[in-house]
């Protein structure tokens, strides 16, 4: 699972790297209780997490438990005195259905992560069932490594079908 | 080497303990000679205190020679009740110095007779407990090597080196017991 923080920049720009530290830390914090014993949380750079579930083995379990990682965070806290409102936006790949292997996993994860910024953040979207594998292998430019650009090109092809289910 | 040190000293017992960093001080190995029972289980988190006169004299990286435990001077009250508690007569303990901690002490104990602790004795008692110290420092450095290479200094966290890792290995788990559970069936 690839969580990234929605409008973390602003947060940074408006209270300073200091204070976006501080929430980085809290934000730390709220992950670390709303996972289970046996599951890895990780910073992958700036404001991207990653979790391992190698427990989780239906989808309906991981649904609850993304669910459960996004109240946490939605959580209002205050940092200085100053209100934080945190959203993220996280992208889900289920081994083996989205990937044999752990870079393959990730990779999914993560253009999963930009789909759900594309249609509007505050949302998890699964890899496989948004159809993202099989548009990636209509559009012949492929997938890109990691680190993935931020723009809007090969993502916006995508077909927006209904919202993920929640 | 705590059984060499001993048996070259002829010595009853020969031990290491290291400081943690709640100033407590922990006998982490211990050497028994002949006869002599274990104390390692009951030498644990012994609060030290800089004003201690057995921590006063390692601090400044002075070793501690006691012929003679029980004419041990006034205002050593503490140390000579545990030492007493453990029937010990003479001891010889050097500090285990990294450039500027004081890391732990080297030290041996003679509980059936006084010991007279002669001077090229005494530099190689230190000899050995620099080597030991090195020891520590080395595996002190490794684990902090550790931290520093595969976690972020933010939050704790693994990094992304580590996650990569933990999520391969975590493939490998879940392959295993795909195969096992199909072996079962």
């Amino acid at each position: 699972m690839f969580i990234d923080l929605d409008s973390f920049k602003n947060i940074n720009d408006t209270i300073g790297h200091e204070m976006g530290d501080t929430v980085l830390q809290r934000v730390a914090e709220q992950l670390s209780v709303s996972v289970r014993r046996g599951d890895t949380v990780c910073r992958f750079g700036g404001d991207g997490f990653t979790v391992i579930f190698p427990n989780i083995t239906h989808r309906e379990d991981l649904i609850e438990a993304v669910e459960r990682i996004m109240s946490t965070l939605k959580k209002p806290f205050t940092v200085n005195q100053q209100l934080i409102e945190i959203t993220a936006s996280i992208g889900i790949a289920m081994y083996p259905q989205d990937g044999k292997k752990a870079e393959e996993l990730l990779k999914n994860a993560d253009l999963a992560m930009y789909v759900s910024k594309e249609r509007g953040r505050n949302r998890y979207i699964f890899f496989l069932l948004h159809g993202i594998a099989k548009n990636l292998r209509t559009n012949h430019s492929p997938p890109s490594p990691l680190p993935l650009k931020r723009g809007r090109g090969a993502l916006s092809l995508l077909p927006t079908p209904s919202e993920p289910g929640h | 080497m705590l059984r060499e040190v001993g048996e070259f000293y002829q010595v009853d017992q020969a031990y290491l303990f290291t400081f943690f960093p709640d100033l407590t001080i922990h006998q982490t190995c211990e050497w028994c000679g002949k006869g002599m029972g274990s104390v390692i289980h009951f030498l644990q988190e012994i609060s030290a205190s800089p004003t201690d006169w057995w921590m006063h004299h390692l601090l400044n990286r002075e070793p501690i020679l006691v012929l003679e435990v029980k004419r041990m001077a006034s205002g050593t009250q503490k140390e000579r009740e545990l030492l007493e508690k453990q029937s010990i007569r003479s001891l010889f303990v050097t500090p285990l110095l990294s450039t500027s901690l004081l890391l732990g002490f080297l030290g041996i104990d003679s509980i059936k007779g006084r010991k007279i602790w002669r001077e090229e004795h005494q530099e190689t008692l230190q000899i050995l407990a620099n080597l030991a110290a090195d020891v520590l420092i080395k595996v002190k450095n490794e684990e902090e090597i550790n931290v520093l290479a595969f976690h972020d200094p933010l939050t704790g966290f693994p990094n992304r080196i580590l996650f990569t890792d933990r999520l391969q290995q975590a493939l490998v788990i879940v392959d295993r017991q795909v195969i096992l559970s199909a072996s079962c069936s």
